[in-house]
């Protein structure tokens, strides 16, 4: 099991910054306070949309017949996604 | 199930809900005009005493077209990137629930009581002598009248919620007065061509 990555604080609910990053091989840490990029703001569910677009080349049609949905739902995720990230830009 | 039955517009094709909802707009008005039933609105059904083959038919296309038209220019002003397809899917799945309405007469369960109900004298209603059969075929009726009203409405706002992805209650608002328009203009086209 990959384990989830944590974007939202536990306690208050905050957006989480990354304090430290290591190396699997060496074990070298690099410490720090680095922001999430959006993308990575977004939960699993979305950011797999976000690649399954990707991956359809941009056909909602296409995502539409292989996520078993209709295209205007399919569009109307899609559209939900778009505000949200330029929510989350606007608050960069 | 209940996806199916109240919400079926986010998981069927525009295709599949095309083609299913113009055979039972066809063959609601088959059934109309076999059970002498007439389509005089978008919300409107009414049991006459004769039907002309073709009224049910251009009853249902009038009804259709109407409120295709006034939901999607209410659509539109909510979201620019809605479909006329999408909606006009929206109002043929709804109306197939009126396939089913004409079976619904009170006259199947209580022999005559369309005779009694219309020789009801205003100046005495008191003289009505209605049984207990007559008050049990008018009770189903209505419970089903209502029921269906109520469906058809949910589905036809769960059909405009996914066409134009509204969320606000001004689209709400926007929906309520497109079915309004659309029964007032339906209504007046119908008495007027048919």
């Amino acid at each position: 099991m990959i384990p989830k990555l944590p974007i939202t604080c536990p306690s208050c609910s905050s957006s989480l910054n990354v304090s430290q990053l290591a190396c699997p091989s060496c074990s070298t840490t690099v410490s720090g306070n680095f922001p999430l990029p959006v993308l990575l703001r977004l939960n699993q569910e979305e950011q797999d949309f976000i690649l399954q677009f990707f991956l359809t080349s941009g056909s909602l049609k296409e995502m539409a017949s292989q996520m078993g949905i209709s295209y205007p739902t399919v569009r109307n995720r899609l559209d939900d996604l778009i505000s949200k990230i330029k929510q989350l830009q606007n608050q960069e | 199930m209940k996806k199916l039955l109240f919400n079926p517009f986010e998981k069927y094709t525009e295709k599949q809900l095309f083609i299913t909802g113009f055979i039972m707009a066809a063959l609601c008005s088959l059934v109309a005009y076999y059970l002498n039933a007439r389509f005089d609105g978008i919300l409107d059904m009414h049991l006459v005493n004769d039907v002309r083959f073709e009224a049910p038919f251009i009853d249902n296309l009038i009804n259709i077209v109407t409120l295709s038209v006034f939901l999607f220019a209410a659509a539109i002003t909510v979201n620019k990137k809605t479909r006329i397809i999408d909606i006009l899917n929206t109002v043929l799945i709804a109306r197939i629930i009126y396939c089913f309405l004409p079976i619904f007469n009170p006259e199947f369960i209580s022999p005559g009581i369309d005779e009694k109900l219309l020789s009801i004298d205003p100046q005495d209603p008191q003289s009505l002598n209605l049984t207990a059969l007559d008050y049990t075929a008018i009770g189903i009726t209505a419970i089903v009248m209502i029921g269906a009203l109520v469906w058809y409405i949910t589905l036809l706002y769960n059909g405009f919620k996914t066409a134009s992805n509204s969320k606000k209650v001004a689209h709400t608002i926007a929906f309520i007065l497109a079915i309004i328009i659309a029964e007032v203009v339906s209504s007046l086209l119908i008495s007027t061509i048919n």
